[in-house]
Parts: structure tokens; sequence; C-alpha cells
């Protein structure tokens, strides 16, 4: 299982347009409304109109009778809430499941879990199955490059910087916005424009 | 000669921003992605993901220490490709389907459920004989030196020393003008030809940059 953002699967998943393709997308609890947002959000904008729809079933009946009902190419289903019964019924009903684009189930890494136990067959039909990164480092390896290159293109040091800023001696260039945000003094920008 | 008149009225602009930085970053994104399906772009999708990054500011329990009054103010720079002010074509940035290649950093805050514009900078290298090797479009921080000569939001064209006061205009559309504009007009197929003062320009700045050489 591979780590992706919402944005890089939604490109994915555009490419799977045309086609009947299921995925899965895992998110811990405390991040998966973010998340859906996040790939509806990353969706509508590369699909057209009308072309995505969210489904939040609070049982596995409901999914079947909600998804049956829908023809929009591309489903993402809330399933955060699916307990075994419900999985058992989907393996069951997987039949009905059956839908002329793209579905995909975001939901948790335990209840994606009791998927795995409880709807084997179901479970094969799934093409991808990603989860959401833990890019707290790689943020923070981005910060702390551009912060070096910013250091060896004007050969001060963060605090010269914040020093002029603060003394409102800051140079000309946009590149000591940025410089001021990444070592997080967005207080010293002053306004821009709306 | 004052040019207030002139920034005012360009500052002055209303322009149409997404509510949230995540939001310009993907509107970013999705521009370069349709101009890769349209040929325009020769970077591919997969890579465009990867250079078009959102930076948060560092939240407080790392930067408390050293924020003036402790204030977290909500400011995020949108990164497209490497920082690059040494123009070296080895960090990594867009490519056009004609040879140009550019990089950019937007610095945005999300302020009452709107974004505010901080400031930019746009970059473009050409191909020797495009007529220009770069050129960059800024936009200074607010209440910087460089607004009280009038000059906020300029243009490089093809220097560091030179600033043009140009209109301010919202990264989207920024970066469409360095995706579908700044060719050669759809009518010809070559630049035109130069005039015997810029080959005379060319070749005495040659000369002289050649005696620097150490």
């Amino acid at each position: 299982m591979g780590r992706t953002t919402p944005g890089e699967l939604a490109l994915r998943l555009r490419a799977l347009r045309g086609t009947a393709a299921y995925a899965a997308y895992l998110a811990e609890l405390a991040d998966i409304e973010a998340t859906l947002a996040d790939l509806e959000d990353e969706l509508r904008a590369i699909a057209p109109s009308g072309a995505v729809t969210r489904l939040s079933p609070h049982s596995g009946q409901q999914l079947v009778a909600d998804l049956g009902a829908s023809a929009v190419e591309i489903v993402v289903v809330d399933a955060r809430r699916f307990s075994p019964a419900d999985w058992a019924l989907l393996d069951r009903r997987r039949s009905a499941l059956a839908h002329r684009g793209v579905v995909i189930f975001v939901t948790t890494p335990s209840s994606f879990s009791e998927l795995m136990r409880h709807a084997t067959n179901l479970a094969s039909w799934l093409g991808d199955v990603f989860a959401v990164p833990h890019d707290d480092a790689t943020v923070e390896a981005r910060r702390e490059q551009r912060l070096t290159a910013l250091r060896r293109w004007a050969n001060r040091s963060d605090d010269e910087i914040v020093d002029a800023a603060r003394a409102g001696t800051l140079p000309a260039d946009p590149a000591y916005a940025e410089w001021l945000v990444l070592l997080g003094h967005g207080e010293l920008l002053g306004h821009g424009v709306t | 000669m004052s040019f207030a008149a002139l920034q005012d009225h360009a500052l002055s602009r209303v322009l149409a921003l997404p509510p949230r930085a995540k939001d310009l970053q993907r509107d970013l994104r999705n521009a370069l992605l349709q101009a890769r399906d349209n040929d325009k772009l020769a970077t591919s999708p997969q890579e465009v993901f990867q250079l078009v990054t959102l930076l948060p500011e560092l939240p407080d329990n790392v930067a408390g220490q050293l924020r003036a009054g402790g204030l977290h103010a909500n400011a995020y720079c949108i990164a497209g490709g490497e920082k690059n002010q040494e123009r070296d074509r080895v960090r990594r940035h867009f490519k056009r389907n004609d040879g140009a290649w550019f990089d950019f950093t937007i610095t945005v805050r999300e302020h009452g459920g709107q974004l505010e514009l901080l400031a930019y900078d746009f970059e473009i290298r050409f191909p020797s004989g495009a007529g220009t090797p770069f050129l960059r479009f800024d936009l200074n921080l607010p209440g910087h030196r460089n607004q009280d000569r009038d000059l906020r939001s300029h243009l490089h064209p093809g220097s560091d020393d030179v600033q043009v006061p140009t209109p301010l205009m919202t990264p989207i559309e920024v970066l469409a003008l360095l995706i579908d504009g700044l060719r050669l007009p759809a009518d010809r197929d070559k630049p035109r030809g130069l005039t015997a003062f810029e080959i005379g320009w060319f070749r005495d700045t040659h000369a002289s940059l050649t005696r620097a050489e150490p």
C-alpha cells in the first residue's frame, strides 16, 4: 500500500475515467473529514461539472441503495462508519455495487482491516489502495532546502532578516517575504492586496 | 517625475482570489496540468504535483519563541519549483514545449475567509536567440521602499537591475502569461531579425564580459 496526497490520487482516478474501477483511500479518523473534503475538491477541480459526488451511507444496505440510484461518474464513499457486518453485507451484495465509473472508499485503517477480513471478494475488486501521507518530514525538508538557498543567495542569517524586518529595513525582493514565512514570522509582512 | 498615480492605479485593482492558500495551490497546479494536456508544458503531471508545494508558516509551538507578540499570521508560501536565484538549470523547474523554463514563489495570508496576496516572483528563462534571457514579474512586500519608488509591482526585462512598472495580476494570470504568452506570435515561425544596433550591443556585451573574466 502506497501513500499519496488527495491531489495525486485525484489525478490517478482521472486517468481511470471511462472504466469501472474501485479504490480505497485510508486516513486516520481525526483526518478523515478533511481528507474527504480535499479529495472531493481535487476531483471537482479536474473532472467535469456534475461528475463527482460524495455518499455518506450509515450502513452497507444504504450504500447499496444510494449507489444503485446514482449515475454520477466518480463516487466518493465515506465508509468510516462501516462495521464488520456492513462489509460482510457489501461482500454478499457486491453485484449491486457494480457501477459505470470510479468508486473510491474513504475509510480508516481499522475499518479497512475489517473490509479485508469480512469482504474478501469485494477486496479483490480494489485496484488501488492508498493512504494519506505523513508529510510533516517532507514539508520540513522542503522548508530547510529553501531557507538554505535563501541564506546562500543573500549571504545573511535568519536572525539578520528578522531584525531587519522589525527595523523596517528589509530589502526589496519578494524572496524576503518567503524567508519570513518559512521562519514563522508572517506577522512581519504587513498587508497586501485582496 | 513620480509614477505614484500609475502605481496607485495598478495596486487598486481588485483581484479575484480563492479563499484559501490550498485552493490557490490547486488552481495553479491544475492550470499547469491543463497546459500539459494541451502540449504547452513538457513537465510530466507527476512532476507538476511534486513541484507545486504549499509551505505553511511554522506552527506556534516551533517558532513561538522567536515571534514578536506570539501572533500566528496564517501566512503561506506556494512554491513552484526549487528556489533558483542562480538560474541553474539543474534545479527543478517547469519546462515549456519551446524550451523556455520557469519557477515561481507566492506569499499569501489567510484572513477572515479571504486570501491576501503579499508578494510573488515568477521568472521565466528563454532559449538563446529568443530576444531576452529572462523575464521576472515581482510583487514586492507592501509598504516597502520600492512602493515608495512606485514599483511594488514590476517586471525585470532580462536584467536584475532594470525594473518596469507592471499591472497587479493574480498568480493565475501571471502563470497563464508564462504558459500561453511570451511566445512567438502564432503567425511567425522564427524571431524577427536583429538590427545592427542589437547585434553590436550583444557583441560589445560579450566582449566586456570576456574581458571581465579572470
